[in-house]
């Protein structure tokens, strides 16, 4: 099984939002990890033969998908980062619709869809309408859809968006357990939905790939740039707009700033092992500066 | 390479020796890929055409079906006379059945029905041939029933035939100007318009006198055919636009 992205390029007029990105992917668990405008949400689009790439191809297992069709969309699961529902329907209604669109068979849809409704904790509700759903139950039901036909390829766009802190950890241990025999793909900007189940990362800025590779790989890139430093309250101010400042915390009427920089901010700044989300500070480090 | 020079490679080489061991590992590696192979049965387009019909919604056939029944009691009621008006509301039969074609679009569901194996193309070819098939007979019945009523054909063909196929048309002109995101209010403003426009065309012109006239199947039947002709237009246009957002322009290969 493989995914190979080659040479991929979207452009709109003089705007490029993918950038001839290649890449390939074999079973596992990969996060594509961005701030919003890197290209993440487009460079999905093609993968799901959504959108045509400008140039370039999306190859499964040595076939192009754009010529696979509908064989491709077959083994295909996606869950859109802002996606629409039919409001009138029911949780139910809505997962038997979404398996009618998927070539299911009317019985097995139904035991997939207890199922599902029951994996995702929305079998209390299922029918109820998805109009009376709270933002994190309709992320949960666009998840239960992406699962219906036990897709061989899941790309989820933002699928932590709207879930509080249990249903995030719920949902990793719950693309843990799918992803054996799958290529998994999961882009967000939110470093810990990635950090503990992905085997692989991609880091994308400006439609094009800047690091990519195991997470205690890439983490290297910021190895000896990493700093902790204890300064009094009405200095830190001074060091966030000095500086790239991950994390700051109040201990013992002092700060604490986590700080991304190449050399020390000061001689009492210990060094400090890097971690994922200070490797995304510094590659985004100029949207958004600091806290 | 001649086939006797091959007969003699084939001849003269040796059988691979396998072992039963690597005949059973080799069986199994089979049995193991063909559980991994998802079968893909065909499923009939009257079959999808079924299970879509009950995804949509009842009001649709309801406010349909409603808007004829007051037209044919009208007519039954007050005769031929009352064909300028039925031809008025004719235009209201095809917009509500866009409001359900468009639905999908308008609620966001196109990405999502995009990535299914009967994508969001099939999902408004399904749609195209259920309401439209629908909006026909409903159309057909009030032909027949006007004709019954003591209505001329030509007249009948005038005044329900051809508003319905104009309002049509320029529906899906709305569609693809709006890149199918007009809203339902819109669409109704829309049906209204038409509505309004044709009451004042057909109350204004004295259609009568022409209809009655001598040439008047010839020239009904070619303003029916410009109408069906514009519709087709009209439908091929928005059928190609459903496609991938965009072509591509070119590839490596």
């Amino acid at each position: 099984m493989e995914l190979r992205l080659d040479r991929l390029t979207k452009e709109y007029g003089s705007k490029i939002a993918v950038d001839e990105l290649s890449a390939v992917m074999n079973q596992g668990v990969y996060g594509l990890l961005g701030a919003n405008g890197a290209g993440k949400t487009t460079l999905m689009r093609m993968i799901c033969d959504i959108l045509r790439p400008t140039t370039g191809e999306v190859i499964y297992d040595n076939c192009n998908i754009s010529e696979m069709r509908e064989e491709y969309r077959n083994i295909l699961g996606y869950l859109p980062q802002d996606f629409g529902y039919y409001p009138n329907f029911t949780a139910e209604k809505f997962l038997l619709y979404m398996s009618s669109l998927k070539g299911l068979e009317r019985q097995f849809a139904r035991q997939r869809s207890e199922e599902l409704l029951e994996l995702v904790g929305l079998s209390q509700v299922k029918g109820k309408k998805i109009g009376t759903f709270s933002g994190g139950m309709k992320q949960r039901l666009g998840i239960a859809q992406a699962l219906l036909n036990n897709p061989k390829i899941l790309i989820l766009d933002e699928p932590t968006a709207g879930l509080d802190p249990k249903e995030r950890v719920r949902f990793r241990n719950l693309i843990s357990a799918i992803s054996q025999n799958k290529i998994v793909l999961l882009s967000t900007h939110i470093v810990s939905d990635v950090e503990y189940i992905a085997g692989h990362i991609f880091v994308m800025r400006d439609g094009k790939i800047m690091s990519q590779g195991r997470p205690e790989e890439i983490v290297k890139e910021v190895e000896g740039c990493v700093w902790e430093l204890r300064v009094p309250a009405k200095e830190a101010d001074h060091y966030i707009a000095s500086y790239n400042v991950g994390n700051l915390r109040n201990e013992d009427g002092m700060c604490v700033l986590r700080i991304i920089s190449g050399e020390a901010p000061d001689k009492s700044a210990l060094q400090v092992k890097p971690n994922l989300e200070d490797l995304y500070l510094h590659c985004f480090a100029d949207q958004g500066r600091g806290m | 390479m001649k086939d006797k020079e091959l007969k003699q490679i084939l001849q003269t080489g040796r059988k691979p020796e396998i072992d039963s061991s690597r005949k059973e590992e080799a069986i199994r590696r089979v049995l193991a890929a063909g559980g991994n192979l998802r079968g893909m049965p065909r499923i009939s387009i009257w079959q999808r055409m079924y299970t879509m019909a009950g995804y949509l919604s009842p009001w649709l056939w309801i406010v349909q079906g409603a808007v004829v029944l007051l037209c044919a009691y009208s007519l039954a009621v007050n005769g031929s006379g009352t064909m300028p008006t039925i031809g008025a509301i004719v235009p209201l039969i095809g917009c509500i059945g866009f409001v359900e074609l468009q639905k999908g679009y308008a609620c966001g569901m196109q990405e999502l029905e995009s990535a299914c194996r009967y994508d969001n193309r099939q999902v408004i070819l399904l749609k195209l041939l259920l309401i439209g098939s629908v909006d026909m007979l409903l159309t057909l019945f009030l032909l027949a029933f006007s004709t019954q009523q003591g209505v001329g054909l030509t007249e009948a063909v005038l005044y329900i035939l051809v508003p319905y196929l104009l309002s049509c048309a320029l529906y899906f002109a709305i569609l693809l100007r709006t890149n199918r995101r007009v809203s339902n209010v819109g669409l109704l403003a829309a049906g209204i318009f038409l509505a309004v426009m044709f009451q004042f065309v057909f109350g204004n012109i004295d259609l009568d006198s022409w209809v009655i006239g001598s040439d008047s199947s010839r020239w009904v039947l070619g303003v029916t055919a410009i109408a069906a002709a514009l519709l087709i237009l009209a439908i091929r246009k928005f059928w190609k636009r459903i496609d991938r957002e965009d072509t591509k322009i070119w590839s490596f290969d």
